[in-house]
């Protein structure tokens, strides 16, 4: 059922970096191999070697990834609304809602060829109003990070739409920041994450499953 | 799934077999990417989010061209602020357009250059805009009054201030609360005494040929008790072609300093600097 | 530069001179212009020198000198609410709110001008014209501010060649998104607007900005060389 394209590439599987050779990575990788991981068909969404210019098809990739941060995105904030009452509400009604227009506009340019869009389910990770705050801020983070670290590799007719999502995300990030009582704005310009660590931080916290 | 049946033996080998069939029905949804909400064993803790879906190749990203230094807080200290004289305004007793004049204010100085004023505060006068309290040029020394903010230009900040000590004969010049700068001075004679009190340092001459005056010339929101002295008998803070009078009282009510010292406060003294002779 | 008053051209003299480039101004143009009474446009002739030959290069550094003088615009803008003690005046929150914005304000500044060396354009000269006199025009600015300049970067990034300069641009877009947000939240409003913040290109902001007359050509005149006539 899975090709040669499962062969265990040392490049790592999210990005051109390095990655980490800790047992949990080992594992993660044999899981992988072995098919074990369930949500769909991995076929088409293996990754291939890192290329820094900008290309079409790396547009799509790019893309892809937005995509599906973009759904995790509107699952957590669908799921976790039950939960909340408030600005904590409107919060998650207001960025759900923006997160679904920026699904769309990433489908649009990916021409219906999506892969697989995953399926995000959260459980008891969100149950409550101040474990929901708090995830949705490390979410909105780490989402932010990801695109500042992507834009830039997109070719120019996609920067522009991109940058305008990116902006909202940002200010998504600044609203959960200062309704927890954190800063909003904690650095005179933002840093990136590697799609790597985006993975990483979203797992640790159990955003994605192992 | 519990086939019906009869109980004891048969039930048994039917709950294994059902437990057989469950096994591979799961593991046939699982093949074919059926939702995998699990409650058993495997059950993870958090979410069961699909992070095979976010396996996707990416570049590393763009290292930026450039990034910002530390933002620092400001630290200012002694801060004034001034402002041009951009329209020919009425100064008020209060902030207030029917309050009563206390004077006219130009654009321009005597000497030419821009007219300003010390800014002291300000006053919003909800639907009237913002006043602005402002120290003046006019007799008697230490007069202020309002003017509507829309007359000056925008706002410039010095963080120096110039101490004039009449008793002893000294100007010291204070940045961000420290001093920079001190000198002797001389000062006004008996008959014609330096006014005590708070003003500014309004322009600064240059490049004119008056050994009397020195080399710079700066000229002070103060005056003379020698009021029809011409161009309005302001106090000047200037060189001098006598530095052996100083320090003394033996000017009209200017205030001198040796060349050296007044060209060593010109590197200094921004206009604008908030001036107090005691 | 001496204490030369510039003539007013337009009150946005200075930032005309950073969009002059990207818009294919010959010097010719800029030259005719500076006849009708342009000593800021001659300032600007001074900058970068024939070297930059490739128009690219050229054009990332006009995008970035328009990008510096705004940066300027909003750093003076924090800084003066700052020193007046409107700042001083707000709650705590505010208070902390309005100060960071002038720290990274300022820190813009800083490494813009650092990157562009010769070539930066000299602080223009503003006038707030009340606006950080105010809690509330101070507030009313600000949010108006951010959203702008968030609209602005957004607008940069996908115009600039060099790659790199794309990346810092999306740095620090992401930076004015949130103190636009943070500062709609602070006023009790939503913090955002549409799924997708609109860009503007640099005429528009350009025209916004003059339209606030912020920026003042007028530099004060206080030095001269006329005798002295004071008592002496």
């Amino acid at each position: 059922m899975w090709g040669p394209s499962e062969a265990r590439f040392p490049g790592g599987w999210t990005v051109g970096e390095r990655v980490g050779h800790t047992r949990g990575d080992f594992l993660r990788r044999t899981l992988i191999a072995g098919g074990i991981l369930g949500g769909g068909a991995l076929i088409g969404a293996w990754p291939e070697g890192a290329d820094s210019a900008p290309s079409a098809k790396q547009d799509h990739r790019i893309l892809t990834f937005a995509l599906r941060l973009e759904l995790l995105q509107v699952a957590f904030y669908e799921q976790g609304a039950a939960a909340l009452q408030g600005e904590l509400l409107e919060f998650a009604e207001v960025v759900g809602r923006a997160e679904r227009a920026h699904a769309d506009f990433l489908r649009s340019h990916l021409g219906g060829e999506t892969g697989n869009e995953g399926r995000f389910e959260f459980g008891d990770t969100i149950r409550n109003a101040k474990t929901f705050a708090a995830k949705a801020h490390l979410l909105e983070e780490t989402v932010t990070a990801a695109y500042i670290g992507q834009g830039a590799n997109l070719t120019a007719s996609l920067i522009a739409g991109f940058g305008e999502l990116t902006s909202v995300e940002a200010r998504q990030a600044a609203w959960i920041s200062d309704i927890i009582g954190k800063n909003p704005a904690p650095h005179a310009a933002d840093p990136a994450m590697t799609a790597g660590e985006v993975v990483t931080a979203l797992r640790d916290a159990a955003l994605l499953g192992q | 799934m519990i086939l019906p049946g009869r109980r004891g033996v048969r039930s048994a080998g039917v709950l294994v077999l059902s437990a057989v069939l469950a096994a591979a029905v799961a593991g046939a949804l699982l093949l074919f990417g059926a939702s995998a909400r699990s409650t058993s064993a495997r059950q993870l803790p958090g979410g069961h989010s699909d992070s095979a879906a976010l396996q996707v190749s990416l570049p590393s990203p763009l290292k930026p061209s450039f990034v910002p230094p530390t933002p620092l807080r400001l630290s200012e200290r002694e801060t004034a602020r001034w402002a041009v004289v951009q329209s020919p305004v009425a100064a008020r007793a209060q902030p207030t357009l029917d309050a009563p004049v206390v004077t006219r204010l130009g654009r321009l100085t005597p000497e030419g250059t821009s007219n300003l004023v010390l800014v002291l505060g300000t006053q919003a006068r909800g639907s009237g805009g913002v006043w602005v309290r402002a120290r003046l040029p006019v007799l008697p020394n230490g007069t202020t009054g309002w003017v509507p903010r829309s007359a000056l230009g925008g706002y410039q900040f010095v963080h120096t201030h110039l101490v004039i000590d009449l008793e002893r004969t000294t100007a010291v010049l204070y940045r961000q609360g420290r001093p920079v700068f001190q000198a002797d001075v001389g000062v006004g004679k008996a008959a014609w005494p330096t006014p005590r009190g708070e003003f500014y340092i309004r322009n600064k001459l240059v490049s004119y040929r008056s050994p009397s005056y020195g080399p710079f010339a700066f000229g002070t929101s103060a005056r003379s008790v020698l009021t029809d002295w011409p161009a309005g008998g302001f106090i000047g803070i200037h060189g001098t072609d006598r530095p052996d009078l100083l320090p003394g009282r033996v000017s009209h009510g200017c205030i001198r300093l040796r060349n050296s010292d007044i060209v060593g406060l010109a590197r200094l003294m921004p206009i604008g600097t908030p001036l107090t002779i005691k | 530069m001496s204490d030369l008053t510039l003539e007013q051209i337009d009150e946005d003299g200075a930032i005309q001179e950073g969009i002059a480039a990207l818009y294919g101004d010959t010097r010719a143009d800029l030259f005719r212009k500076a006849a009708l009474g342009g000593t800021a446009i001659l300032a600007a002739l001074a900058g970068p020198p024939a070297a930059f030959a490739a128009r690219s290069k050229t054009r990332d550094v006009a995008i970035f000198q328009f990008g510096l003088n705004f940066e300027y615009l909003q750093s003076t803008f924090y800084t003066e609410a700052e020193q007046v003690g409107t700042v001083a005046r707000m709650n705590r929150q505010k208070a902390f709110w309005a100060k960071t914005l002038g720290a990274h304000e300022r820190a813009h500044v800083a490494i813009i001008k650092k990157v562009l060396g010769s070539a930066a354009p000299k602080k223009p000269s503003f006038n707030f014209r009340g606006n950080t006199d105010t809690e509330s025009q101070f507030t009313k600015t600000a949010v108006a501010m951010e959203d702008l300049t968030t609209a602005l970067l957004t607008g940069i990034a996908p115009t600039l060649e060099d790659r790199h300069l794309t990346a810092a641009a999306f740095s620090l877009l992401t930076v004015e998104a949130r103190h636009a947000a943070w500062a709609r939240h602070l006023a009790g409003v939503v913090p955002i607007v549409r799924a997708f913040d609109r860009r503007k290109n640099l005429d528009e902001v350009d025209r916004i900005v003059a339209s606030t007359r912020f920026i003042s050509s007028l530099r004060p005149k206080t030095t001269t060389k006329r005798r002295p006539r004071y008592t002496g």
